[in-house]
This record gives structure tokens, C-alpha cells and sequence, in this order.
């Protein structure tokens, strides 16, 4: 072994003495050092934020009826104390309604400047701020005796009264962007804990891909391909193989020597780069420890090819080049797969499944809803793909109307950098007869004449359930209730006019009518779910499972008994119901049992393990449930919520939908669009339907995919380094979603590229043997 | 020339045996065609002997030792090195090879160059430690050894190649070319360690061009030529096997007048005379033979000295000649007896085989 060890360290000690090398990491350290007074400091705002805002559109109305005296006296002061500029653009907005845009941050800022006014305070504008356990002692003397920070904080809790349920009262924490202690930027409307998946999820893949992914395995090849060549020259080589060592181990030696001192470099900068955004960013992620090993191994990759080119020619220059063509090659045929698999198998993957009569409706992740045409085997596309990452909400089947509803996202013209530029307005696919077996209207696709738009839906809806022959919007503001009607005059209006154009608000935002108490302003992460026996809703909220319940009005309803599950913050839940049983399923803490009556204790369902809900359902036919998890996989749990066990069935694991209609059949949608009817008492599959391939998908399951699959896929890695660096949490600060449903990415094995590129270098280093061992040299 | 007879038995008296050795290269990427490097090699190397490899660029040297080191493949026959087959790992572990034009990694310098290659032959560090020390001094390279490698001259290389051949205190001993680079000085340093090395029981087989230098240290020597191995023993044996007749060739240098001379080198022995014209300028001469003139100048001069030779029978006509000289007055001022040398082996042979071809 003694002499290996040599030849590693003799190789080890080779590259280092590349000038290269040394320069590249005097340039990373001066990258760090240069970074290193970079932090985050946090501390408290009572500014407001714009994520505070719930309701502009409300808040802008209020402030406009202000400016006219009509509003509350409270209202009316605010509005003197704001900052004329602001004043001026709203009362312009008022008198002509293109008086331009108001963002969300330009109204949170006007705002804000009410907070240092020392007059805002009258008793006659808040007759009922004294009785405020929080006001207390701040009413009591002038505004201008007060400290600045006392000030700030009477006048923000006087905001917030006047605009009850419209401003959230904010924790006043918030976060700067320091360099060496002193604050760079404004105060970011993020929480550290927020900003830290961004910071994963964005700067470091960047960081790490690019840097060290790219760059770094390159630096890495530069220094360490002329290795093989000087080896092979002539007066070395002979003396080298003249010394009782075999060819292989000399050859593995190398590589291994190559290897060791890429690694050494790596570790370096990985663990300062560790170091530094844990000591200046509080992140201290793990994950960059675990890119270490990744990046190595797939320095390997490349490198196993230099050896192998460096051998046969000898030449550290065509060795450097092979190893760019190998990697250009790589990345054309995986960023070929990548962009089918998404076209082919991600993007029109079934998320939902429906049924209304005999019709069978699909949503899919990239939000078009299809209807399947039995004639010609095919998902017909109803409505088409939604841009972004948005999905459309629904459908719901509305018997009244005979006709399909569905929240579809439209974004507004040129309102791409607004918080809300993406709004969800109610539409509908009329002249639908869900007897037949399939109808549909073969106009074409975003035509107006398929196509009625209808209200929009309320502010920050974050979930639509059907609800007896209307459906219901969860906001961050309440439940609200389509009035069916309302939206039926607005359909009514055939003619397209400039006022619809949703740059404009859109159509009747008081088709939906407020359903729950004013003061009742539930959080997200949320969910609901809707039990027409009973006729009561759950909610999920923020770790709390609420009731609400019916009462003499049919359209209102009053909040019930509350649980707190005790979930860590930011948990995610799905929740489904059958009138005496209620299951949660979350992300983080496995999935609970509550009982409809007691509503307590929640009981955790031991039998579930590592399971990250994807949906979440209840059958009306025998009250059992059925969980989908984000792998794929089926769990049945009982009416009674007690027992709950995997599906036996050969779909296990490849679901992604999942519906059980009345006759207690599941409907499991798998293989992007295939979907099955399983009957779970006789354990067997009673109808599957199977789309015939396009031509894009022949391409893709016949040519590219198994190229992908001979290929070695270092690229592959990469999902390796995202997985380490992200936690399994989808919340992000860029999207602020609370959905457990989103895109799932496609479901490759993590250890597939890892096996297979082991293999590859094997195979390699064995080519590499055999060519040095028959070579006469 | 040693045969290697029936099959390879390993025979502890030879420290290399080859037999029928052929090795052919092929060549040419679409229009292939061998090259025949070696054909049909026999050899012995015995134990202890310093055995020298002889032939002109070409002949196939480099690559019967890149054989016997097991870097290339023969493509027929066989060969072991210590009764072991050559190329194998335990006969490697016995030879200490220093290669012709040979490369250190630059990043070494001299020690760490020989710790390196102690590894590699599976020293100890204990071992190397103690084995560098000597050797250094040995190869005349003490004071150098902590200097890069990158910053030695050719001949320091060539030293620091020796130490490490000898690093492991080998059996046998490949140099290829060792004196190459070095000066006169470190050439007869060379040599005394080559005898130093043959007292201590190593055997060396030697590749060198220089024919005078594989004169004065080998045992015995092999002439190559064209892949073959053309004559292979001492260098005694080899002059008696290759002079043309059996007589001896005199050298006489004498100082006289010209009438005498003229009048005493004549006969049959007289084979030339040459005519250098004083003792201040002995490379003025004219030369004689018996088929032209005696080589005249001024003939006032009596002492003018002239180089005789003289082709003899037997040892008794040599003295005879001495007494004629004597006798007649002229003065004696040397006699040397021409014998004959390897390089006219080697080109007798070398020519011989070009000229069959």
C-alpha cells in the first residue's frame, strides 16, 4: 500500500503547486473577505408593511371616502396626517380612474408616515382607543412628550383601528441588510426565519451551482489534467513502471491523488463559505457541509474522463477540451430531458380529478383543465395553461347553472411587479351537459365564446371548495360565499367592454358575500373543508382547527370550538371531514384524528409515518379517507379514524390525484395522465384510462429518455445539492404559497445519478486500466 | 554468445536469461505494418558481472531493457530477470533501473525525489532516511539535495538517477546511458562506483555508447545490430573471435637521418612509414608505403622521426627489428603493439550486417 500512498500524495502535492489554483483561491478568499461584513441585523419597525395591507383595495376606497368626509372620523384624521403625495395620487385616482397605480408599498409607506405625527391623536376620532389594554399610558399625554418610539407605537395601534380588519396588527419585527453593523437598505418586510429559504433556495444554489458546480470542477480539471500526460513522459514513465507497482493501482493512485487534493480545496471553501454566512447570516446550514462530498464526487465524473483522454493523448490541452465536450454533451441531453420531462411528464401531470356525470375533468400542474374524450383517447383541453406557477382553483360543478366554475389566474397587463399582479376571477365553461359523455365546445382555446368571465375573486383567496350549488372562497379576511346570482347578471353581459379589463378591478367584487364574523381573520398556512350533511366547514389555520358552524341565516356562519394541534409555526395541513371524524394531515408533524362532537382530543395517527400530504380526501359513501402523500404513495384510514394502512396495489407510489366518488370508488390519477378507477373491497382496478402518445412524447419515452438514462448525468447531481440545501418546506419567500398541492419536481431517484455515475467512473478507470496495461510505452 | 539451451529453467548463475526474444511494434494508423525491434534475442547476464549492451541507434537496446523491466510486452520468446519472469513485480523489486534521458516530476526536489522512489520500491521511511544520507555523498550531490529538481543540471539529474537506482540496494543494476551529461570527472566517479558496485556482488548491465568506457568497466559485452544480437562475450574473447590473421602489428617511432631509414624499413614486414618532419612539429608528415615512394623532405636534417609499422609473424621477429634499429644507430623512441580495439569489432560487425542487407 506504501507505494499508493506515495503516488496520492506525490499527486496530491503535483497539483498544488498549480499557479492557478493559488490564484483562484487568493481570489475566493479576497470574494469572502470582501462579503464577510455582509449580515443581516434585525430589529423592531412599527412601519407598516405592505404584506400587512389585507385589503388595498378596501384601504384605498376608505382613504378616498376620507378625503371626501365621508368616512369615520378616525379614517378622516389619518387621512389629514398622510403625506400629501400620497393624498394627491389617491383624490387624482378618484376623479379619473386611470389616475395610475398604487402600489403596495408606496400606499404602506404613506402610511406609514402617519406614525410620527404628534396631533393624530383626538378622543373624538377614538372614543374607544382608551379602553385599548395596549393604548394604555400613551393616551394619557401629548404626542410630543412622548418618546419617538412611543409615539410610533400609539399612533400605528390608532392606524390600525381605523382601518379595523383592513391592517394586520404587525409584530413590529423586522430585518436590514447590514454591512459591518450598519444598515444598507430599508427595513425588508421578511422575518430572518423567512429570508432564510430565499437565501437557500437562491443566492447559495447559485452561489454553489455556478461556482463551484461549474467554475470550480473546471479550475479542478485545468489543475489536475496535465497529471496523466507527465506521466507518461518518457524518462518518468519508464522509471515509474520500472518500480514493483501494477498499472492499475499507479493509474487509480493518480486519480484518487487528483481527487484528494480537489477535495482538500473544496472542503476549504465550502466550510468557510459555511462558516461565513452561519457567523454573518445565522444560516447555518448543513446542507453546504453535505455539498462537499456531492462536488467531489462530481469532480470525479469529469476527471475520470481527463484521465482516460490523458492517456490515450497524452496532452493536458485535448484532455481539457474533451472534458468541456463531455460536459457540453451532458448538459445538451439533460437539459433536452429536463425541458421534455417538463413539457411531457411535469407540467401536464393530473393534479385533480373530478367527475361530474360522465364526465371525467382533470386539472393539471400546469393548470389546464381537460375533459377526457373517450371517442378519440384523449384529454381534451377545456381551458388552457395558466402562466406561472399559479393554478386554477376548482372546478366546481353548479347544478343551477348547469355549468362549470373555476378560479382562473389572470395577470394583470404590465402588473408583473405589483404583489397582486396575479388575481383569480371566477369563469365558467358554459353549455355543458355532464350526462353525455363528453361535450365540448370545439372553439378555440381563450375565446371569449368558451369561455365567460365572471367576478373576481375576494383579495388573498387562498383556497375554493364547493359548497351546496355555489362554492366558497377562503381569504385571509374570512369565508366568503359566491352569490350565484350575481354572477349570472355579470355573465349576462355579453359585450366585452374596456371596464372589464381586470387593470380595472374587475367585475362585481360583491359577488361574494362575507360569510364569517368581521373580527375573524384566519392565517396562513390554511385549508378547509365542507360537510354538506352536517352543513358545518373546517378550517385549518396556522396550526389551529376551527369549526364553523351554521347558523339561522343560511349564508352566515359562526365561528365553533378551536384547537390548537400544537404544530410548529408555518405548518402546513390538509384537512377532510366526514361529519363525526376529522383528519388533518400536515407536513411536519404526521397526520391527526379529531373527534366532530368533542372536538378534542386530536389523537396522532401512529401508523403514518414520513408522510407529506398531497391531498386529502373523504368518501361520502362509507366516511373512510384517503391520503395522498407527495411520493406517491396511498394510505386508507377508516371512517372512525383509528386505523390506517398502505393501499395494496401495484399504483403504489406512482399517484399524484386522487378522488373517490359516491359509490366509494377511487379515482387515482398516475403516470402524468393515466388514470385508473380502483375499488378498494375487491382490490382491483375496474377502469383505466390510458391517453394514446403524441408525438412529443413518443420522442421523449422512446429516444431521449433512455439516452438520458446510458448517459452518466453528472448534471443529475445538481438535484442532489438542491435537496441538501433546501429543507422540504415550500414555503419561500419568492412565492408566498401555502400550498401543500404545488408542482411536484419530477419525482427522479435521488441515488439513480449517484449509482450511475459511479458506475460511470468505474467503467472509466477501467477503460483507462486496460488501455495503460496493453499499451507498450 | 551464451545460449540459453531446452526450456527456461531458472538458473541461479544468470541474473538475466532472454530467449528468443522478438518484440515487433506496429505502426501507422490505417496502413498498418510491424516494426521489428527485436529479433529472436538470446542472452545471459551472470550473477556479479557488469555486462555491457553495445549497438548503434536502432539496434534495439532500449528496447530489450524495456522488456526485461516488463514496460513493453514481447511479442514471442521469454525472459527472467533473478529467475523471475521479467516484467513481474518481485523481479522488479530487485532491479534498480535508472532509464536514459531521464525526467523528475519538477515539483520534487533531490531528497524528496528519492523518498518518492523509495516508496515506490516499498521502503520504509526508516530505511530511506538512512539509505539517502550515504548515498548522497556518494553520488556527489551533498548540499544539493534540498534544491528542486527543476534547477539541476543534466548531470546532477543523472546522479540523483543513480542514488535512486541504488536507493534499494538492488541485485542488478539497468543503466541506460549513465554517463551521460556528466564530465570527465563524473565520468570515471561513475565507473568507480560501477567497480564499487560489482565488489559488493551487484551484477550492472550497461547501455552506453561510449564503447571505451564499456572497455574499461564490463566483463563482458553484447554487440546488437538491426534487433539482433550480433556477438555477445569478454572483450578478450571478442578480439581473438574477430582478428582478421594472426599476425601482430607493430607501432615503431624512431629518430634518424633519411638515408638511413630508407635504407632500413624496406621487406615485407614494412607495412607503412610515415615522415614526421621534426620533433617541433610532429603533425607534418608524409606517409609511405611500400607501393609509393619513401616520404622524402629535407634530407640535411639527421634527425627527423618517423612512425613505422611493421606487420610480424611472430614475437621473435619484433625483437629482431629492435636490434636492426639499434644497430643502426637510429633512436629508439617507442614501440607499441597494435592490437585489436571493440570499436572495430563493433563497426566490423555493424558494417558487416549492413553490408548483408
Amino acid at each position: 500500500m506504501r507505494p499508493y500512498l506515495a503516488i496520492i500524495y506525490d499527486s496530491f502535492i503535483d497539483a498544488a503547486r498549480s499557479r492557478v489554483l493559488w490564484v483562484l483561491l487568493a481570489s475566493w478568499t479576497i470574494v469572502l473577505a470582501a462579503i464577510a461584513p455582509f449580515g443581516i441585523i434585525q430589529g423592531t419597525t412599527l412601519d407598516i408593511q405592505p404584506d400587512q395591507i389585507l385589503a388595498r383595495q378596501q384601504l384605498i376606497d376608505e382613504l378616498t371616502a376620507a378625503s371626501e368626509g365621508k368616512a369615520t372620523a378616525a379614517q378622516r384624521a389619518v387621512w389629514t396626517a398622510i403625506e400629501p403625495s400620497l393624498q394627491q395620487q389617491i383624490v387624482d385616482r378618484n376623479k379619473n380612474r386611470r389616475g395610475g397605480r398604487l402600489p403596495m408599498g408606496q400606499l404602506a409607506s404613506g402610511l406609514s408616515s402617519v406614525l410620527n405625527e404628534v396631533d393624530l391623536y383626538t378622543e373624538d376620532a377614538w372614543p374607544t382607543a382608551a379602553n385599548r389594554q395596549e393604548l394604555k399610558g400613551l393616551l394619557d399625554q401629548p404626542g410630543s412628550q412622548l418618546s419617538e418610539q412611543d409615539l410610533q407605537r400609539r399612533n400605528r395601534r390608532l392606524v390600525e383601528l381605523a382601518f379595523p380588519g383592513v391592517i394586520r396588527s404587525g409584530d413590529s419585527s423586522a430585518i436590514w441588510i447590514g454591512y459591518a453593523g450598519i444598515k444598507v437598505s430599508d427595513p425588508l418586510p421578511v422575518s430572518r426565519k423567512q429570508i432564510q429559504p430565499f437565501f437557500e433556495g437562491a443566492i447559495l444554489m447559485v452561489i454553489l451551482k455556478i461556482g463551484l458546480g461549474i467554475i470550480g470542477v473546471f479550475v479542478g480539471i485545468i489543475v489536475t489534467s496535465p497529471m496523466i500526460p507527465e506521466l507518461f513522459q518518457v524518462g518518468s514513465m519508464h522509471l515509474l513502471l520500472s518500480k514493483p507497482i501494477s498499472r492499475t493501482w499507479l493509474l487509480v493512485s493518480k486519480f484518487v491523488g487528483g481527487t484528494a487534493f480537489v477535495a482538500m480545496n473544496v472542503s476549504f471553501l465550502l466550510l468557510g463559505f459555511f462558516l461565513l454566512v452561519g457567523l454573518r447570516l445565522e444560516i447555518w446550514n448543513t446542507g453546504i457541509l453535505w455539498c462537499i462530498p456531492i462536488f467531489i464526487f462530481v469532480f470525479m465524473i469529469y476527471y475520470s474522463v481527463s484521465v482516460v483522454a490523458g492517456l490515450i493523448w497524452k496532452n493536458a490541452i485535448i484532455s481539457i477540451a474533451i472534458v468541456a465536450l463531455f460536459w457540453a454533451f451532458c448538459t445538451t441531453i439533460g437539459i433536452t430531458r429536463g425541458v421534455l420531462q417538463t413539457i411531457v411528464a411535469v407540467l401536464p401531470e393530473i393534479v385533480r380529478i373530478d367527475r361530474f356525470g360522465n364526465t371525467l375533468v382533470a386539472v393539471t400542474n400546469r393548470g389546464s383543465l381537460q375533459m377526457w374524450n373517450p371517442t378519440q383517447s384523449k384529454w381534451e383541453v377545456a381551458f388552457g395553461d395558466v402562466l406561472g406557477e399559479e393554478s386554477i382553483l376548482g372546478p366546481f360543478w353548479i347544478e343551477s347553472e348547469k355549468s362549470l366554475y373555476m378560479g382562473r389566474p389572470i395577470r394583470i397587463p404590465f402588473g408583473g411587479l405589483q404583489s397582486d399582479g396575479i388575481r383569480l376571477q371566477t369563469a365558467k365553461l358554459p353549455e355543458l351537459d355532464p350526462e353525455a359523455p363528453f361535450k365540448l365546445d370545439n372553439t378555440p382555446l381563450w375565446s371569449d365564446k368558451r369561455i365567460d368571465s365572471g367576478p373576481e375573486f375576494p383579495p388573498r383567496t387562498r383556497r375554493a371548495i364547493q359548497w351546496e350549488d355555489s362554492l366558497v372562497a377562503l381569504t385571509e379576511r374570512g369565508l366568503y360565499a359566491l352569490d350565484v346570482d350575481v354572477a349570472r347578471d355579470a355573465d349576462a353581459k355579453k359585450s366585452f367592454s374596456i371596464l372589464d379589463l381586470p387593470l380595472l378591478g374587475g367585475k362585481n367584487v360583491e359577488a361574494y358575500k362575507r360569510m364569517t364574523p368581521d373580527d375573524w381573520l384566519p392565517e396562513s398556512p390554511m385549508d378547509i373543508c365542507y360537510v354538506p350533511g352536517d352543513r358545518f366547514f373546517v378550517v385549518y389555520s396556522q396550526g389551529k382547527l376551527t369549526r364553523l358552524d351554521p347558523t339561522n341565516q343560511d349564508d352566515r356562519f359562526r365561528l365553533g370550538p378551536s384547537i390548537d394541534l400544537g404544530l410548529p409555526e408555518g405548518s402546513l395541513a390538509l384537512v377532510a371531514c366526514n361529519g363525526s371524524v376529522c383528519v388533518v394531515a400536515t407536513n411536519k408533524q404526521g397526520v391527526w384524528r379529531l373527534d366532530c362532537n368533542t372536538w378534542g382530543p386530536a389523537t396522532r395517527i401512529e401508523t403514518i409515518q414520513d408522510c407529506i400530504p398531497r391531498s386529502l380526501v373523504a368518501s361520502e359513501n362509507d366516511g373512510s379517507f384517503g391520503l395522498l402523500s407527495r411520493d406517491g404513495s396511498l394510505w386508507q384510514i377508516s371512517s372512525d379514524g383509528s386505523q390506517a394502512s398502505k393501499l395494496d396495489m401495484p399504483l403504489q407510489g406512482e399517484c399524484s390525484a386522487i378522488m373517490i366518488d359516491e359509490s366509494g370508488k377511487w379515482w387515482l390519477a398516475h403516470h402524468v395522465n393515466q388514470i385508473t378507477c380502483w375499488d378498494p373491497i375487491q382490490q382491483k382496478s375496474l377502469e383505466d384510462i390510458v391517453p394514446a402518445l403524441n408525438y412529443l412524447e413518443t420522442i421523449y419515452y422512446w429516444l431521449v429518455q433512455p439516452l438520458y438514462w446510458l448517459n452518466p448525468k453528472p448534471a443529475a447531481v445538481d438535484t442532489a445539492i438542491q435537496r441538501s440545501l433546501t429543507r422540504d418546506d415550500p414555503m419561500s419567500l419568492g412565492r408566498e404559497t401555502t400550498e401543500l398541492q404545488i408542482v411536484r419536481s419530477p419525482r427522479d431517484d435521488l441515488w439513480q445519478p449517484l449509482w450511475s455515475n459511479a458506475i460511470f467512473i468505474v467503467c472509466m478507470l477501467a477503460v483507462g486500466s486496460w488501455y495503460l496495461h496493453r499499451q507498450d510505452l | 554468445m551464451s545460449q540459453v539451451s531446452g526450456s527456461m529453467k531458472a538458473n541461479s548463475d544468470f541474473v538475466i536469461e532472454a530467449r528468443s526474444l522478438s518484440k515487433s511494434y506496429r505502426n501507422g494508423l490505417l496502413r498498418r505494418r510491424d516494426l521489428q525491434a527485436l529479433k529472436n534475442v538470446d542472452l545471459t547476464v551472470r550473477r556479479g558481472e557488469i555486462f555491457g549492451l553495445l549497438g548503434p541507434n536502432g539496434a534495439g537496446k532500449t528496447t530489450l531493457i524495456k522488456l526485461l523491466l516488463g514496460i513493453v510486452h514481447p511479442t514471442s520468446g521469454e525472459a527472467r530477470v533473478l529467475s523471475q519472469s521479467a516484467g513481474s513485480r518481485q523481479a522488479r523489486q530487485k532491479i534498480g533501473y535508472l532509464p536514459e534521458n531521464l525526467v523528475f516530476p519538477r515539483h520534487h526536489t533531490g531528497e524528496g525525489a528519492l523518498y518518492f522512489y523509495g516508496r515506490l520500491s516499498g521502503l520504509s521511511e526508516a530505511a530511506i532516511r538512512n539509505q539517502i544520507g550515504p548515498l548522497i555523498e556518494l553520488v556527489g550531490l551533498k548540499d544539493r539535495q534540498r534544491e528542486p529538481v527543476r534547477k539541476y543540471s543534466k548531470g546532477m539529474r543523472q546522479r540523483l538517477g543513480l542514488a535512486q537506482a541504488m536507493l534499494h540496494d538492488p541485485e542488478i543494476l539497468i543503466l541506460d546511458e549513465p554517463t551521460d551529461g556528466l564530465d570527465p570527472l563524473g565520468r570515471s566517479q561513475i565507473r568507480e562506483l560501477i567497480e564499487q558496485l560489482k565488489q559488493r556482488g551487484k551484477s550492472v548491465f550497461l547501455n552506453s555508447h561510449i564503447l571505451q568506457e564499456v572497455e574499461l568497466v564490463c566483463d563482458r559485452v553484447a554487440i546488437m545490430a538491426r534487433g539482433q544480437v550480433r556477438a555477445v562475450g569478454s572483450i578478450e574473447d571478442l578480439i581473438e573471435r574477430y582478428s582478421p590473421a594472426r599476425t601482430i602489428d607493430v607501432w615503431i617511432e624512431v629518430v634518424g637521418d633519411e638515408e638511413t631509414c630508407r635504407t632500413l624499413f624496406v621487406g615485407p614486414d614494412v607495412q607503412s612509414v610515415e615522415r614526421l618532419e621534426n620533433r617541433n612539429s610532429p603533425d607534418l608528415y608524409e606517409e609511405f608505403t611500400k607501393h609509393s615512394h619513401f616520404p622524402t623532405g629535407d634530407s640535411t636534417l639527421d634527425d627527423i622521426r618517423y612512425r613505422i609499422r611493421l606487420s610480424v609473424d611472430r614475437q621473435e621477429s619484433c625483437d629482431e627489428w629492435v636490434d636492426r634499429i639499434r644497430r643502426a644507430g637510429l633512436s629508439l623512441l617507442g614501440l607499441q603493439r597494435q592490437r585489436l580495439r571493440l570499436e572495430d569489432i563493433f563497426v566490423q560487425l555493424v558494417e558487416n550486417l549492413d553490408q548483408v542487407n
